[in-house]
């Protein structure tokens, strides 16, 4: 995978969450998570790990591709976003992401529909790496805050 | 008679009151930010509906959410009540605190992310008017001079003048009256990126 930094390989979707999960512990409400990666990457299964790290029942994860924004947890604990929907160029002001920030962490599918640049948000890749492996790592990582990305550095490390 | 103003531009602040035509304040109610709707209701039942002429609404610009909230309550109780609608610029309301004698003002509303909605207004016979467009600035960009900006927010940015977000709604009254309802001019929010 080109560019991506701080990087490791899961077996499959149960890594996923796992390394999500420790990831989570880190997170703090104005935390920006944004994920990239082609179908089946498991993006959606990084945030089940990222929503049960939260203490989110997991099972309440899907992927808010038609409705955009899920929130789990009230008050909420996690809030999580699909720009799928809303394409290149997506009008991520109707989002009202300063709001969401405010009072939980954000994780973002199909991040890069939108510039998220401005909310300095945790830019993680995942690849399709072979049939069940999974590849996962940080882009830009000198973007984010130093304490989202010493929490991601915590989270490859404890695998 | 009297007119109902309701400003949800800011997350850290509503203001909902009821003043007469002039902009003189007959009772307000605040809150320091929270879900502007159910807040609303209350205040409403609160300050009540009855003897009102006029709702005028703060149209940013400000919180994407704040704003949808304050405008659909205010076009809701205008179109029930069958009175007109009419906006204000959440910029003019702040920089309505300016003291008076200055006839030159910058006015800041607080946008988030280290960064503020700046309007340049001035006064010329009694009359306020912005010139320039409305604009988003980083508060490490703005050059704090004599006078003072005005901001009726709490922004990490010294030497900012403090304004009364209650008075200022008031003072605002009369001069959104005088534009069009909004019903004519187009109802819109302003949000800048």
């Amino acid at each position: 995978m080109s560019g991506a930094e701080l990087a490791l390989t899961t077996d499959g979707v149960s890594g996923t969450e796992a390394v999500a999960a420790r990831l989570a512990a880190g997170l703090r409400p104005g935390d920006l998570v944004a994920l990239d990666g082609p179908l089946g990457a498991g993006k959606t299964a990084f945030v089940r790990g990222l929503a049960g790290g939260l203490g989110v029942d997991p099972l309440l994860v899907r992927s808010p591709t038609f409705v955009l924004h899920h929130v789990y947890g009230a008050p909420p604990r996690l809030h999580h976003l699909d720009l799928y929907r809303l394409g290149p160029d997506a009008a991520i002001r109707l989002l009202d992401l300063d709001s969401l920030l405010e009072s939980a962490p954000v994780a973002v599918e199909w991040a890069g529909c939108a510039d998220l640049q401005p909310w300095r948000p945790l830019r993680l890749l995942l690849d399709i790496a072979g049939d069940q492996l999974r590849r996962i790592g940080a882009l830009d990582p000198e973007q984010a805050p130093l304490r989202l990305l010493s929490a991601w550095r915590a989270a490859v490390a404890g695998g | 008679m009297t007119v109902l103003a309701i400003d949800t531009a800011s997350r850290h602040r509503l203001v909902v009151l009821r003043a007469g035509l002039a902009g003189e304040l007959v009772a307000a109610r605040t809150a320091s930010g929270g879900a502007a709707l159910p807040w609303l209701d209350r205040c409403l039942v609160e300050l009540g509906l009855s003897d009102l002429g006029a709702v005028v609404v703060v149209t940013g610009p400000g919180s994407y959410t704040g704003l949808r909230s304050g405008i659909a309550i205010g076009l809701g109780v205008a179109h029930t009540l069958g009175l007109p609608l009419h906006g204000v610029s959440s910029l003019e309301v702040a920089a309505r605190s300016a003291p008076d004698g200055e006839n030159e003002t910058l006015a800041l509303v607080e946008a988030g992310r280290d960064g503020a909605y700046a309007g340049r207004f001035h006064r010329r016979e009694g009359i306020l008017e912005m010139h320039g467009e409305a604009r988003r600035v980083s508060l490490a960009s703005v050059a704090v001079g004599e006078p003072p900006p005005v901001t009726l927010d709490a922004l990490d940015l010294p030497g900012v003048l403090p304004g009364d977000p209650v008075r200022a709604l008031a003072a605002a009254i009369p001069a959104a009256l005088a534009r069009p309802p909004l019903a004519l001019a187009g109802l819109a929010a302003t949000y800048l990126d």
